[in-house]
């Protein structure tokens, strides 16, 4: 195998026209879409009053914000994570592409506080647990169940959490970026070292934190229902979205002449791990879905019920297509984990299926409209069907992707293209995939 | 060869020269015996005769040898089959995972670990087929044309799905261990000084020339293979977890099983493996082959698998408290404080607690600490199925059910034995077959060789810097 000549340069990204354009662009015509979304929404259902029809849009307006919020933070987090794993795993091929993932987690700067507003309003809106009343013995929509968990799930604890986990993560995010810039300055192991230890403890924190992150974000949702892998299962699909995300910078980056040391060997590494992670994300998958509906018990499988065998059926199985079908059989091959056109199409086709992923968690049990418990509604719900992917979804989408591709694209330019005094950046410079 | 950062451990150390690893690893098995591996050998045969003696009083008698009861029909021989296949997750881990991975420092400890493996899976395999009772009929799980007009398997039942995971998992680990063995085994043909030696070794190193074809050929069909193990050692575990998940036994009945089971069984694995290297290394003078830096990773896979370990018991105890539910409730409960607390305690403090320990890099290159924390997580290991097992059983849905369960002598000579099969065979292994992978480790060891490898490069002189200066400032 012939290396070419190696240089190290000190590459600095500038935000183009066109970048402007895509990023505002994006964020524009999707508060646009969002609006004549939530203005044009008049949900005809049988059965329901006036004031519940009127709720349900504001229900679905609110939960379209949690979907991105969630979405975009919990990737942007997970680049964070990419980092410290990598990072205490002792990896030297990552290093030419390190700075997209750390553009990617500062985006937690501002989504962690957008996220915080959004369960502030989201959660007297969407989660059936905070609703007044509801855990008070003797009022009309009392619900025993409800409030047999109100020592884990109530306002303050739930907003203390939220407040700690992310401001912990935030600023483990940020101390990994400014180590890591700091090294262009002075070179040496110091910087290097103060990363491995602080990735060390911000993996364990981050694993055991993450877990109760998404049960109090998603799983609470469906505030009845319980999976113990529920929050492993929300790791990878945010550790897959990001995983795609950086894949699709480097491949943008490089087509523009950036990150001179990055070479197809990246990229087909990267894409083996989207391969790889898009089966865990199967396995997790086939594991909460499998053992809930062999065994069949009516307070775990009603979570399918609605999803895989009621009105979110057509969209269940789209996602198992776009995240295990695509990935598996497109990125088998070398040549496509390599070629810029095939993994921009796979990569877009991913990060759908998972942002489809995070929408399908949120909607079915974000849209049940609650009722006082009665023989004709035991669990105290309406259920509504699935209202589909409108304007309001595609709207905010584009938005929060518009803000997201921002925050990135801006941190960018913070520091050099790659960092050039990290120990490992030479073996990365000459990665090589092998046979 | 591709370059690596100078900041790097050595994988081999002591300046060995291909010549050197060659001796040191054929010395075994062209030399007789040494003391200990015949104090060894002894002990482990004595010990597979008392599970020789043990199983077929089982067979002759029945199931009635065992503690069993009306409301704990599984119980020894199910936690001794989980934990033997368990064990077995570490030789697949290191050979095919970590190869994808391209971390080398699998390269010296592949070899035993993937060995392990097999025996390990060959002990699960004794519990099958002991526990069936009647092992006469043991063919009946698989899905035959039979004498019995249209009976067939139950394909629904996840025992079912057990047998094909673990006879594909045996195989495949089998193949994979053996196609690694051929070009070492060729060397010990190339090296034999008597005729049945050559014959022997030459028969199974089935024609092997070394030509730059044959290497081609072997490295590609080792990646295939580790394609084809990586979703294996996934699977075989997460079918294990599912014999229990699929139930409704509450304390069986959860989602996060079938990567809990995984997580549990790489670590335990890697418990047996530092178990059998740390000995290894010092009674066959392996100590620059297996490295420190070798211990220090191993001893970071524990502690990582073991925290997963805990946070999957933390989350089953509180998604119970979350659920709602009182009979989940009362199985934890009952598990952390019921008249099996001690089992759930030594669980805890072995698995969760005790490989914090690996925070200290000291205690995580100390071979005595090694030693015996894999000593504490092969008991923890073992202690977990116990607890899974049997507290969810002993106490089930009528309470006038309830019962406890002791194992008989029977049981825990079998589980002492197995130890004896394992051991037994893991002698064997040591004495006629190279232990360490030599072709492998050639390929990492820093020699003057390599430098002139190197020169064919266009970055020579640069990579062949010496180690302790940054290269790219």
């Amino acid at each position: 195998m012939e290396h070419a000549e190696v240089h190290i340069r000190e590459e600095k990204y500038t935000i183009t026209s066109g970048n402007k354009k895509w990023a505002f662009g994006l964020m524009i015509v999707g508060l646009i879409l969002a609006a004549i979304g939530y203005f044009t929404y008049h949900p005809h259902i049988e059965g329901l009053s006036e004031h519940d029809l009127h709720h349900l849009i504001q229900k679905r307006f609110w939960a379209n914000l949690l979907v991105n919020g969630y979405f975009f933070f919990i990737i942007s987090i997970c680049a964070a994570a990419f980092i410290s794993i990598s990072q205490i795993a002792n990896a030297g091929w990552y290093i030419a592409i390190r700075r997209i993932p750390e553009a990617m987690s500062e985006y937690t700067l501002i989504g962690g506080p957008i996220l915080l507003i959004i369960s502030f309003f989201a959660l007297p809106t969407l989660y059936h647990w905070a609703h007044d009343g509801i855990m008070t013995e003797g009022t009309s929509n009392y619900d025993a169940l409800l409030a047999s968990k109100s020592w884990y799930l109530n306002k303050p604890f739930f907003y203390i959490r939220m407040v700690v986990f992310m401001g912990f993560w935030i600023w483990c995010a940020h101390m990994f970026r400014k180590y890591s810039r700091n090294e262009d300055e002075i070179g040496g192991l110091v910087n290097y070292k103060k990363t491995y230890a602080l990735s060390a403890a911000f993996t364990v924190i981050f694993g055991f934190t993450f877990s109760m992150f998404s049960w109090d974000q998603i799983m609470s949702i469906d505030a009845h229902w319980y999976s113990t892998i529920f929050s492993i299962y929300n790791f990878a699909t945010g550790w897959v979205s990001a995983l795609t995300i950086i894949y699709l910078f480097t491949h943008y980056l490089r087509s523009r002449g950036y990150l001179n040391i990055a070479s197809d060997e990246h990229q087909h590494d990267l894409g083996k791990f989207m391969f790889a992670f898009s089966v865990f994300w199967t396995y997790m998958w086939v594991s909460q879905f499998l053992l809930i509906w062999y065994a069949n018990i009516p307070e775990e499988v009603v979570y399918y019920k609605d999803r895989i065998f009621g009105s979110y059926k057509g969209w269940i199985f789209l996602i198992l297509f776009l995240n295990f079908i695509t990935p598996f059989f497109f990125f088998m091959m070398r040549d496509w984990k390599r070629n810029k056109i095939s993994g921009y199409i796979v990569g877009s086709m991913i990060l759908i299926g998972h942002w489809l992923d995070v929408w399908a968690m949120v909607m079915p049990g974000a849209m049940n409209l609650a009722t006082d418990p009665s023989d004709t509604h035991p669990a105290g719900i309406i259920k509504v069907a699935s209202q589909g992917i409108g304007l309001m979804e595609i709207g905010f989408l584009c938005l929060f992707a518009g803000l997201f591709l921002l925050m990135t694209l801006r941190a960018l330019t913070k520091a050099n293209l790659y960092p050039t005094k990290h120990p490992y950046v030479m073996e990365s410079a000459l990665h090589d995939v092998g046979i | 060869m591709s370059y690596e950062s100078p900041i790097r451990d050595q994988l081999v150390t002591g300046g060995k020269t291909y010549s050197d690893v060659t001796r040191d690893i054929t010395r075994p098995l062209e030399n007789s015996p040494s003391k200990g591996w015949w104090i060894g050998f002894s002990l482990s045969t004595v010990t597979l005769a008392l599970w020789i003696g043990a199983t077929t009083y089982t067979v002759l008698v029945g199931l009635g040898a065992w503690g069993l009861n009306k409301t704990v029909g599984w119980a020894f021989d199910i936690t001794n089959f989980v934990f033997w296949v368990g064990i077995g997750h570490a030789g697949t881990l290191i050979s095919a995972v970590l190869l994808l991975f391209r971390q080398k420092w699998r390269m010296s400890i592949n070899r035993s670990a993937e060995a392990m493996t097999i025996f390990a899976v060959i002990c699960a395999a004794s519990f099958i087929l002991s526990h069936m009772g009647r092992p006469w009929v043991a063919y009946w799980p698989i899905p035959l044309p039979n004498a019995f007009g249209t009976l067939w398997v139950n394909f629904n039942s996840p025992l079912v799905w057990d047998v094909f995971a673990i006879s594909t998992y045996f195989s495949v680990s089998l193949v994979f261990w053996y196609v690694g063995l051929i070009p070492d085994i060729a060397t010990v043909r190339d090296r034999a000084t008597t005729k049945a030696r050559k014959f022997w070794y030459g028969f199974f190193a089935m024609g092997w020339t070394g030509s730059t074809r044959t290497w081609h050929r072997y490295e590609v069909i080792s990646l295939i293979l580790a394609g084809i193990s990586t979703p294996l050692v996934l699977s075989v575990h997460s079918i294990v977890s599912m014999d229990f998940a699929t139930s409704l036994v509450p304390g069986w009945h959860t989602t996060i099983f079938p990567p809990y089971f995984v997580a549990g069984a790489i670590f335990s694995g890697f418990g047996m493996v530092l178990t059998l290297l740390v000995i290894a290394r010092e009674v066959m003078n392996y100590k620059d082959y297996i490295t420190e830096a070798h211990l220090d990773a191993m001893a970071k896979v524990v502690m990582v698998t073991g925290t997963m370990v805990g946070m999957a018991y933390i989350t089953e105890f509180f998604v119970a408290a979350y659920s709602g539910v009182e009979y989940e409730q009362y199985a934890f409960l009952n598990r952390a404080f019921g008249p099996y607390w001690w089992a759930y305690w030594t669980m805890m403090s072995c698995n969760l607690i005790a490989p914090q320990v690996f925070w200290s890099s000291k205690a995580r290159t100390n071979p005595t600490v090694l030693f015996i924390m894999s000593i504490i997580v092969n008991i923890g290991m073992w202690f977990e199925r116990f607890v899974i097992i049997v507290t969810s059983l002993h106490r089930d849905f009528i309470p006038a059910n309830w019962a406890m369960y002791t194992p008989t002598i029977t049981e825990v000579t079998i589980l002492i034995g197995s130890f004896g099969l394992f051991f037994f065979l893991f002698f064997l292994f040591i004495k006629f077959l190279p232990s360490i992978n030599m072709a492998e480790v050639k390929s990492i060891i820093p020699t003057h060789a390599h430098e002139d490898e190197h020169q064919h490069h266009g970055h020579s002189h640069e990579l062949a810097t010496e180690k302790g200066v940054l290269h790219g400032n």
